[in-house]
């Protein structure tokens, strides 16, 4: 927790949850897609249920393009989506006992796709709980390196020397039930070097990397 | 850095080193961020200028929305022309009400620690630099004081209205702001505290109610809980000490802010000012949390 979160970010109104939460929640999808995206399906949930091109819905559309929350862009972003070529949709879903503004992506780029649920959770603060049905927390509170792989376990073992030299870092794994999707999540208060990532991906079995950048 | 989970974990550092809360607190944010004192200042320092600016651009005659009615505009006038004293208080509110409504109209911003309540802090702040001539860079620190003691409520409450009322973001906010004024007026960390635990009973149980964008009845709260924070600094700069201790009075404000929410705010039905028959008249598209 940071005095930034209270403080905090440089956004356009009228709420927190709705402007710079839903831009950094998409936002979050972006980086941990890693390469240029193709289509993004948007199923909402709860509050997020608008397809006004309110402001919800900019903010929304300006995260995947990777706008930051004071970017003027936002005002635009739709425009910007039809000119981008990527192919983009809503849908509508319900989701037991989620937090009001979530939204389930469908996120799809040239060599990886998945689906992930996340919430904004106020002040801006957003939580991905789901990808591919794996459980994890990415937050902005850490720098976050997503790695896909065949066996998690296996991939945690061969990680770990190679961010040996990273302090107050975390690694974890998460695992869907049918074992299709396995993901090594590491988590640190420092950079992580565009190096390690690259060393990352190189590693057997690994699929995909994605990131997600602490919020500054 | 020392996490603050509770006051006294942002108070009692501050303590130790002698230093005043904002400075301390910016201290551990650098430790907890691993950035230099310089970058982590001036971001706080760009955050001011984005208020200042807000209230500028929002004290203009044509700034209105559909609910709202140009109420910075108006104060401004109701200040400039006498009929109100030109105040602290009263440039507090005018402030954080500009701000609050420039939110409103989507405006740009700096959540604190929402947009629902970006303007109670601002409104404090930029109102006392005025009257007591307070450099840019005392007003950062006492930024970071504010901040400082924002994050408690974070870990142990929430800062959304969803979840927690009105009180998370109002209430939240005035304490903040409480707090903050008292570190510009040179209060030591235990008074920021006693302000903030003063400040905190205010706002008990306050429902989240909003219509329209986030503008009734959140712009005129903004003002009021302005006030609310200016009170509270007042009080504890002249010794006024919270009887409840700041840490049992965090975990007061943050079971009260749950536990009302869950009775009050709920999507499927309307509470507060929502309920009257003006707010139902309105395109339902129009209310939501």
């Amino acid at each position: 927790m940071r005095v930034f979160e209270l403080i905090g970010p440089i956004m356009f109104g009228p709420s927190s949850s709705h402007t710079a939460g839903a831009d950094r929640l998409s936002r979050a999808m972006y980086q941990i897609l890693n390469e240029p995206l193709r289509s993004a399906k948007l199923d909402l949930h709860g509050s997020f249920r608008v397809r006004d091109s309110g402001q919800v819905n900019k903010a929304l559309v300006a995260g995947l393009l990777g706008f930051d929350t004071d970017d003027d862009r936002i005002n635009n972003s739709h425009a910007l989506m039809a000119q981008s070529g990527i192919d983009f949709s809503y849908g509508d879903v319900f989701i037991e006992g989620a937090h009001n503004n979530t939204v389930r992506y469908h996120i799809a780029g040239d060599s990886f796709s998945f689906t992930a649920t996340g919430a904004s959770v106020g002040g801006g603060m957003i939580e991905v709980s789901d990808i591919n049905g794996a459980k994890l927390s990415v937050t902005g509170d850490y720098n976050s390196l997503l790695v896909f792989c065949d066996n998690a376990e296996k991939t945690l073992e061969a990680l770990e020397p190679l961010c040996a030299d990273l302090p107050e870092k975390s690694l974890e794994t998460a695992v869907n039930e049918d074992g299709s999707c396995q993901i090594v999540l590491l988590k640190t208060s420092y950079p992580i070097p565009d190096a390690l990532e690259a060393r990352v991906k190189a590693l057997p079995g690994v699929v995909h990397v994605g990131r997600h950048a602490r919020f500054d | 850095m020392p996490a603050y989970y509770k006051i006294t974990d942002a108070v009692r550092p501050a303590e130790e080193r002698g230093l005043s809360l904002g400075r301390s607190v910016l201290i551990d944010e650098c430790e907890e961020s691993r950035l230099d004192e310089q970058t982590v200042f001036d971001k706080m320092k760009k955050q001011l200028l984005v208020m200042r600016q807000a209230v500028e651009d929002a004290s203009k005659p044509e700034v209105k929305g559909p609910l709202y009615y140009g109420d910075a505009y108006k104060i401004k006038q109701g200040i400039e022309k006498g009929v109100i004293p030109n105040d602290m208080t009263a440039r507090a509110v005018q402030k954080a009400i500009a701000v609050n409504g420039w939110n409103s109209l989507s405006g740009k911003v700096v959540a604190t620690p929402t947009g629902g309540s970006c303007g109670i802090l601002p409104g404090v702040l930029l109102a006392a630099q005025e009257e007591w001539g307070c450099s840019d860079d005392d007003v950062v620190y006492a930024m970071f004081a504010g901040a400082g003691m924002g994050i408690p409520i974070a870990y142990n409450g929430t800062l959304s209205g969803s979840v927690g009322g009105c009180q998370a973001e109002c209430g939240s906010a005035s304490a903040m702001a409480a707090a903050a004024l008292v570190d510009l007026r040179g209060g030591s960390p235990r008074q920021c505290a006693d302000a903030f635990a003063i400040a905190c009973k205010a706002s008990l149980g306050l429902i989240c109610d909003p219509i329209g964008t986030v503008s009734c009845p959140c712009v005129k709260r903004n003002g009021m809980f302005a006030a609310v924070a200016i009170s509270a600094a007042y009080m504890a700069l002249s010794g006024v000490e919270s009887i409840i201790p700041p840490d049992e009075m965090l975990m007061a404000f943050c079971s009260v802010s749950l536990e009302v929410a869950k009775k009050f705010n709920k999507l499927e039905y309307r509470v507060g000012v929502q309920t009257t028959p003006f707010a139902m008249n309105l395109d339902p598209k129009a209310t939501h949390h």
